[in-house]
């Protein structure tokens, strides 16, 4: 049954890529009409549940046959978390272990956004920036470095005028050491206007930003800031302000799992996304993915094992689209 | 010229306290794998060495082997040499050429008087290129050409020619006064003529037909009997713009106004010479106070007056008025080329776009430097190191990039690294050593997966052995690294340093 419906959405998916032929999926992104249609802001964190329940519920679900339609499936959500012209919110898991210390405190995906910021520049113009904001969100040089494997070409993620750089080819990534711009703001305030100034620059290919004590008019002037504008703004929040209200377009959330393999592994699930209504009616609810690091190519993507579709030992390490309601 | 420049840096460096300065230099360039000498200095020439010589051979020859060795980089000599030439346009001669790879030529028609007569502009110009720690031979004469040659080599008629002894002055001397190419040199030599003499006392049809007419066109030059053309060095002025107030200037708006208008006139004559606004100078002279100065410098060349004036009016606001300002000067202190826009439509489409992306990251880091200050407006910047905390600095991002990267480490790395390691209570450790059980900042962890260890140890040369490091803070020890999963699946990068297998954590993948 839960196959079966996989298997039509990503038939969907093709359908309508095809329809637009060369055309990217992109442009139908960026043209976000319909803001808010079924969310208004700060109820949608409350339908999401603990977001310990994510892993703990994704067994139940995941009854997926082996092989079928994961293409599609597996990079849908780089293509969403590479939209431009829209905030993506991210929100760390804060464990009961993190209480007495850690739950005030940022943790800012920078894995998924050494991940973004290197798709962003592959898509930019040579010489567009991607900007650090907030020390927090520095991540360690090292994983700025080219890898030292091929990053996956991802035609679809990228858009197609999207045409990837020879050293991608030839099996490096880009070097985005060069291109890294590291901003130090002392106050919210230069931290706000560092952001929306970085936005409205033609020069900069991705934004990552320490989003900590952002408010609806904060996030409303940043939305605003990205609308229209090719560069993409992520902000990272802290676990305990997921209640907070926010303008943002996209939110997201990523939480640790235990891995079988010696890379780092995390549940991503889409909490929010104000699009197009052709884009929600493809998407479930609260669509999630299992992701995993990999360090030679410095990406983030679904385990291989997974995407071959072979039998996972751990029951939570498949990707699931997870229905929180019945339809 | 370069060996002076090196030289008066060597003596500047507090390294080796002025011991070896007294040591000859050479520069050395690499030819098919050979190190040879390209220059060496008048001390060097003392001992022999000669441009030619391989580096061990001067080294045999030199006293004691000690010898400044260098590499020797043309460019950058040219590059002296232009400014020099600038240099000496505005002091002596409204024209002067630079000749590669290490001459000047000056045309002082009319220029002696000023100085009391060529002899003294001579001496004046000798002690003030001594002043300058750059050696010199200065000759002068009615021709280029030869004054070129006499400045060179030693005429038994001194350095300066009168008008009419260029033939006296030049027959003595060897042809390779006359700056002719190798071959013709070569070809020359080969039967027997050495001297401009000899070449004289050829007929001169024989010689166009067997040399090529460059010969005599030297030789015509040099004694005048051809046209010479030198290829002077343009007329740069600094780029400045006054306003003269009548009475002394009391409001904001008005002085607003004014540097506006003066930034106009300065941008177009910006726009005329092809360059861009690298620092501007605003000095206001003030009633009553000493004048303010205004200054800032801009990332990339530019004439955009919106990006500068966006720059300049916050500054313009702080101001103090004083009980007016009586003058204002705009001036672009420096600046760099700009080509004009029209050339971009005849160049791929590609460098178009590329050039206004340059624009715009310059216009966003000037801007974000002018509210944040450069000291939080930061680049990278790699060392070749092994410790994980010192691989990656920062520095401002007005400052020039590298050019080239350090190769990425192969091994798993974290996605973050703490400004400052944490130090860790390990609870349990298993019988290999590897963590098992430890708690930090009041929470405990329990590893479920253990990668490791990764010894990252010291230099050896780095390392004094006397004083084991016992913390971060102070130096680095043997470290053995850890990758260690929760029970809530996150990954930490833990470290044991070998001294006294305290624990650290350093760092993890978020």
């Amino acid at each position: 049954m839960q196959s079966e419906l996989l298997q039509r959405l990503n038939d969907r998916i093709q359908a309508i890529q095809q329809q637009r032929g060369r055309s990217s999926a992109l442009p139908e992104y960026r043209h976000a009409d319909r803001i808010g249609r079924d969310e208004t802001p700060g109820t949608s964190s409350s339908s999401g549940g603990p977001p310990a329940q994510v892993p703990t519920n994704a067994p139940a679900h995941a009854s997926n046959g082996p092989g079928t339609g994961h293409d599609v499936d597996r990079r849908l959500w780089q293509r969403i978390a590479l939209m431009p012209g829209m905030v993506h919110e991210w929100f760390g898991q804060a464990g009961a272990q993190d209480q007495p210390y850690r739950a005030r405190v940022l943790r800012p995906p920078l894995c998924m956004m050494v991940h973004l910021a290197r798709h962003a520049v592959m898509e930019c113009p040579d010489g567009a920036l991607v900007i650090w904001i907030g020390r927090a969100c520095w991540p360690y040089a090292e994983l700025l470095a080219p890898s030292s494997r091929a990053m996956p070409i991802d035609h679809d993620a990228c858009g197609d005028q999207a045409e990837p750089r020879i050293g991608a080819r030839i099996g490096r990534g880009p070097d985005l050491r060069p291109r890294s711009l590291f901003i130090d703001p002392h106050t919210d305030a230069e931290r706000l206007w560092t952001i929306d100034l970085a936005a409205r620059s033609p020069s900069v290919a991705a934004v990552f930003a320490d989003g900590r004590g952002f408010g609806l008019a904060e996030t409303r002037r940043l939305q605003l800031a990205a609308k229209g504008s090719p560069v993409r703004i992520h902000l990272a929040r802290a676990a305990n302000e997921e209640r907070a209200l926010s303008a943002s377009g996209v939110r997201w959330h990523l939480a640790p799992t235990p891995s079988s393999t010696s890379r780092p592994r995390w549940h991503l699930t889409l909490r929010r996304l104000k699009a197009s209504a052709t884009l929600r009616q493809l998407l479930d609810r609260e669509p999630s993915w299992l992701l995993e690091w990999n360090h030679a190519s410095r990406t983030v993507a679904v385990p291989a094992r997974v995407v071959r579709g072979s039998r996972a030992t751990t029951p939570a390490s498949r990707p699931v689209i997870i229905r929180r309601r019945s339809a | 010229m370069d060996l002076a420049r090196r030289r008066r840096r060597l003596g500047r460096s507090s390294s080796d306290d002025g011991r070896h300065n007294h040591w000859p230099i050479i520069l050395v360039e690499t030819v098919r794998g050979q190190e040879l000498v390209t220059h060496a200095c008048p001390r060097a020439r003392a001992c022999g060495i000669m441009p030619g010589l391989t580096r061990s051979h001067a080294h045999a020859l030199a006293p004691d082997a000690s010898l400044h060795v260098m590499a020797h980089e043309p460019q950058r000599d040219l590059d002296a040499l232009r400014i020099l030439a600038r240099w000496l346009h505005r002091r002596y001669s409204p024209t002067v050429a630079v000749d590669p790879p290490d001459g000047l030529l000056l045309d002082i028609t009319g220029c002696g008087h000023l100085f009391g007569g060529e002899h003294q502009l001579r001496r004046h110009l000798l002690d003030a290129l001594e002043r300058r720690h750059i050696t010199a031979q200065i000759g002068i004469a009615s021709t280029f050409m030869c004054a070129r040659a006499v400045s060179r080599f030693d005429c038994p008629l001194g350095h300066t020619i009168e008008t009419g002894d260029e033939h006296q002055a030049l027959a003595p001397l060897p042809i390779d006064a006359l700056d002719l190419d190798d071959d013709t040199l070569t070809a020359l030599n080969d039967v027997g003529i050495d001297r401009i003499e000899h070449l004289v006392a050829l007929p001169r049809s024989e010689l166009a037909r067997r040399y090529g007419g460059d010969v005599l066109r030297r030789l015509d030059e040099a004694t005048g009997e051809a046209m010479e053309s030198i290829n002077a060095v343009p007329h740069r002025s600094r780029a400045t713009v006054e306003r003269l107030f009548n009475g002394g200037l009391l409001q904001t708006e008005a002085l607003q106004y004014a540097v506006r208008d003066a930034l106009t006139e300065l941008l177009d004559d910006l726009q005329r010479r092809e360059r861009g606004l690298r620092r501007l100078e605003l000095r206001l002279e003030r009633l009553d106070l000493p004048p303010a100065t205004i200054a800032f410098d801009v990332s990339t060349p530019t004439r955009d007056q919106r990006h500068i004036w966006s720059l300049l009016e916050p500054k313009l606001s702080d101001v103090h008025f004083g009980h007016g300002i009586e003058q204002l000067m705009l001036t672009a202190s420096r600046t760099g080329r700009l080509p004009h826009a029209q050339h971009e439509h005849w160049r791929h489409d590609d460098t178009g776009s590329q050039r206004a992306i340059e624009q715009a990251q310059g216009e966003l880091l000037d801007t974000m430097i002018a509210r944040l200050t450069s000291a939080r407006v930061l680049r990278l910047s790699m060392q070749d190191a092994h410790q994980p905390e010192a691989c990656a600095r920062m520095v401002p991002a007005n400052e020039p990039t590298p050019r080239t990267w350090p190769a990425p480490v192969t091994v798993d790395r974290p996605s973050r690294l703490p400004q400052r390691p944490q130090a860790v209570t390990m609870i349990d450790e298993d019988a290999r050593g590897m963590p098992q059980r430890w708690r930090r900042e009041g929470a405990t962890f329990t590893a479920t997966r253990t990668v490791g260890p990764e010894r990252i140890a010291p230099a050896w040369w780095d390392h004094d052995g006397s004083d084991a490091p016992s913390d971060f803070s102070r130096g680095f020890g043997m470290r053995d690294y850890f990758r260690v999963q929760d029970e809530h699946g996150r990954w930490h990068w833990l470290c044991r340093m070998r001294e006294h297998g305290r624990w650290w954590h350093h760092g993890d993948w978020s």
